[in-house]
């Protein structure tokens, strides 16, 4: 047997969706007892990729090799029997149920039609004992801490003798301390001979426990490294590829109102500890960080909906206060990154969900609610940005997505804004809303409102923001101008590296 | 102790609170007769109830157990008046109270509808049959007492225990069994906790929910038999009255209207107590107002116990998960 032999090949896969290329002809190679990662920024392909390789979706071109042998993969089961088994961001297994009952369910073994507990407690047992994992076969999951809960989802798909186990983001809602632990079990995994493929965007994980790593970027693979060549620099200048710097979209510079937020040493258990920085009036302040860092706590707490432990927010040298009624009356606004649970009412109308914030302005002193000024506003607010289609009657939940994400931005800007804080304002938007999303932003900043972007997409975060601090681990890693600002850069401090 | 033997201790603290309550303040509380008609009593709903149990741990409700009853009742006491052979009706009586259960899975797994409405639908539906095929003189609706002995004999026992007693201790057994020792047991929990992790298990979750309603409307079916031949005779609102109290039987048991927890044991201690408050306070000569607030009362304390527990572990859970620093994704 050669050193180097396979256990999977992927040539040449290609997928389309209504005619787009997503995967351009991938190929890569996982060696038998490997930990191999699969890297990329959202949207690379990764998921769609595993999708293909276990059955989900089917391919429109190339070859799945498993062990030599030319696998027709069609359905999930056919990458069961293969050997395959995945590890899903989201963790399957049922609380309710003891660590024996969820590593064997749906694949329970029976005698005379009766569960024969005894052998399938003596299998979990030898099965826990093999990758020396700290639980019991009759622990309830409800009582297990997540790591452990991810060992019993690790025993699951173990059972059945899996020669690839894929990983999913499997450290996603995991502690560092977790990680690390999570990082021991994949080495016990490994040693058993099984094949890893870790799918992760976090740099500084991989580099610890992969064997090799493939990066791909829009589709198509950049490049695989070997564990030595594996540096966080090289990772991520692949995962980005060659950075275009967008031209500075600033004819005319925003004024200084001089107002002013500030947050002083704001605090919460297990977030961020003695954060301070400030927003300025005809700015756009840009906040980086991972997923996970706190940013969306952090906009929240400024808005009033969450709590924090300690510390101030400041507008303007008066306390802000922790109510989100009294917040929007003087002037503040939030675009919540979950638009369709956070950001908008799918069920009801365009001029509804406009009308939802500023029914202050809307309704007499009685509280009732003048419908002919409530219809004018969502007329209005259709016309000045542009919503399509035109009709304030129509539920918001049959727009696209990004007219829906025009009517959250169309809700805050009837109002006398000060401070408008955004979180992710353009996923699932297509390219030319989100310019226009884009152009509202910065037309406010130029009228002196404070606004506040937190964004996953480091292109949006750099060409819309005049100012970026980056979140790691609770702190302000660092902060960049406009101009020192680069994708690299932000991810780098991201990760708390450089 | 882990939680489901902490819920199961509750119930058994309040079953036993009453138990001390009626004997000491009541003269014939533990006589073998009052023994002997507490069980009889509790038998119906508890026969009920552990139908009902096993739709409530898969994530279910049902809420036209108590127009099934009676529709069965009905259905069978016509056979019966019919003269056809006592085993033959009993045979009828059961599988329609089966089809109406699978009537209602069939509803909630193929047509989406939420248990809730498809249930409370079928409910009126159900009843609705019962003044269809109601006995009617000049088209008046009529109560027509039975007179077959052999049928009769059902409603009695052996000795002081009534056989439908016996029948109910079965059932719960067998519940309690099916529950712990099958794959279909275990499949139960798995999606009444989370229907998309089972489906990813490769379980059939269609066919899970579809099998606990079709038990649960023949379970139905056999609680209405021993009913009517208890009884003697149908009418418009047999069994009106086990819709909400099996439910209650369940939740006081320790079954939870979310789905995944509660079994057969818990759901039997829950029905002895629903009996219990109703006997012991008649014994009592208390107004029955008194048994509704008790009732209401104690599924507080189960529902306090459940929201309590829940939030108690999740915290925990969650501060475990939280400590210190944590990454993510760009």
């Amino acid at each position: 047997m050669m050193e180097t032999e396979n256990i999977l090949e992927v040539k040449n896969i290609v997928k389309r969706f209504s005619g787009v290329e997503v995967l351009k002809k991938v190929s890569f190679e996982v060696r038998k007892g490997e930990v191999h990662a699969l890297m990329g920024e959202n949207g690379a392909g990764k998921s769609t990729l595993i999708k293909i390789i276990t059955g989900v979706y089917p391919k429109d071109e190339g070859s799945i090799i498993v062990d030599g042998r030319d696998a027709d993969i069609n359905s999930r089961q056919d990458s069961i029997s293969q050997g395959i088994s995945v590890i899903y961001q989201e963790l399957s297994v049922i609380p309710t149920l003891t660590v024996m009952q969820n590593i064997f369910l749906g694949q329970e073994l029976t005698k005379k039609g009766l569960l024969d507990k005894k052998r399938m407690r003596e299998k979990a047992d030898s099965l826990i004992k093999r990758c020396d994992f700290d639980i019991r076969p009759d622990d309830y999951v409800e009582t297990l801490s997540v790591a452990k809960r991810q060992m019993v989802e690790i025993l699951k798909a173990l059972l059945y003798d899996a020669k690839i186990l894929i990983m999913d983001e499997p450290t996603a809602s995991l502690t560092d301390k977790e990680s690390d632990k999570l990082f021991n079990i994949i080495n016990r995994v490994r040693e058993q001979g099984t094949s890893i493929i870790y799918i992760s965007h976090r740099v500084e994980e991989v580099y610890r426990i992969a064997d090799r790593l493939t990066v791909l970027r829009d589709g198509m693979v950049v490049g695989e490294l070997n564990k030595q060549e594996i540096t966080h620099q090289r990772v991520v200048q692949m995962m980005i590829g060659k950075e275009v710097k967008e031209q500075a979209d600033k004819a005319n510079k925003p004024i200084q109102n001089g107002n002013v937020l500030s947050v002083q040493n704001l605090s919460r258990e297990g977030l961020w500890h003695d954060l301070s920085f400030e927003a300025y009036g005809g700015q756009i302040l840009g906040i980086g960080g991972l997923v996970g860092s706190g940013r969306t706590e952090l906009l929240r707490s400024i808005y009033g909906a969450d709590r924090y432990d300690k510390g101030e927010v400041l507008f303007n040298g008066k306390p802000v206060s922790r109510s989100v009624k009294k917040n929007i009356r003087n002037g503040m606004g939030y675009i919540p990154e979950d638009r369709r649970g956070e950001g908008l009412i799918p069920l009801l109308s365009v001029g509804d969900n406009i009308a939802m914030p500023n029914y202050d302005m809307l309704s007499n002193g009685m509280a009732v609610v003048n419908h002919a000024k409530e219809l004018e506003l969502g007329e209005e607010m259709i016309r000045e940005i542009d919503i399509r289609p035109a009709n304030s009657k129509m539920p918001v939940r049959n727009l696209s997505g990004g007219n829906q994400q025009k009517v959250v931005v169309g809700k805050w800007l009837a109002r006398d804004l000060k401070v408008l804080l955004i979180d992710e304002p353009t996923v699932g938007v297509d390219i030319g809303v989100k310019g226009e999303i884009h152009q509202i932003f910065m037309r406010l900043a130029q009228q002196g409102v404070v606004i506040i972007l937190v964004s996953s997409d480091l292109k949006e975060l750099i060409q819309i923001s005049d100012r970026i601090i980056v979140l790691h681990e609770g702190s302000i890693f660092k902060e960049f101008s406009k101009e020192e600002a680069t994708q690299q850069k932000i991810l780098l401090a991201a990760s708390g590296i450089a | 102790m882990n939680e489901k033997q902490k819920r199961q201790l509750i119930t058994f603290a309040m079953v036993a609170a009453l138990v001390v309550l009626f004997g000491t303040t009541t003269d014939s509380f533990f006589s073998v007769s009052n023994i002997s008609n507490l069980f009889r009593g509790a038998s119906y709903l508890g026969i009920v109830a552990a139908g009902l149990t096993i739709v409530i741990i898969a994530g279910g409700n049902n809420l036209s157990t108590g127009a099934t009853v009676g529709f069965v009742a009905m259905l069978v006491s016509r056979l019966v008046y019919a003269n056809i052979p006592i085993v033959l009706c009993i045979l009828l009586g059961m599988a329609a109270g089966a089809v109406c259960g699978a009537a209602d899975g069939l509803l909630i797994t193929k047509l989406h509808l939420p248990d809730f409405v498809a249930t409370l639908a079928t409910n009126y539906v159900y009843s609705g049959m019962i003044l269809v095929i109601t006995f009617r003189q000049n088209n008046r609706m009529v109560t027509k007492a039975l007179t077959n002995q052999a049928f009769l004999q059902l409603g009695t026992g052996v000795g002081d225990i009534f056989y439908v007693t016996i029948v109910w201790l079965v059932l719960v057994a067998a519940v309690q069994f099916i529950l712990y020792y099958t794959k279909f047991g275990t499949h139960v929990y798995a999606v009444g906790t989370n229907t998309s992790a089972s489906q990813i298990s490769g379980i059939n979750v269609d066919k899970i929910k579809i099998i606990a309603y079709t038990i649960s409307g023949l379970a139905c079916g056999i609680a209405a038999i021993f009913l009517l031949a208890y009884e003697g005779a149908a009418s418009a609102k047999t069994g009106e009255v086990y819709t909400f109290n099996a439910i209650c039987a369940a939740i006081i048991g320790g079954a939870s209207l979310s789905g995944g927890r509660g079994d057969a044991l818990g759901t039997f201690l829950g029905c002895i107590f629903m009996q219990l408050i109703t006997n012991g306070i008649y014994k009592m000569n208390l107004a029955s107002e008194y048994q509704t607030l008790l009732v209401g009362a104690s599924i507080l304390v189960m529902s306090i116990f459940n929201t309590v527990y829940i939030r108690y572990t999740s915290k925990r859970n969650r501060l475990q998960t939280i400590k210190a620093e944590r990454g993510g994704t760009v």
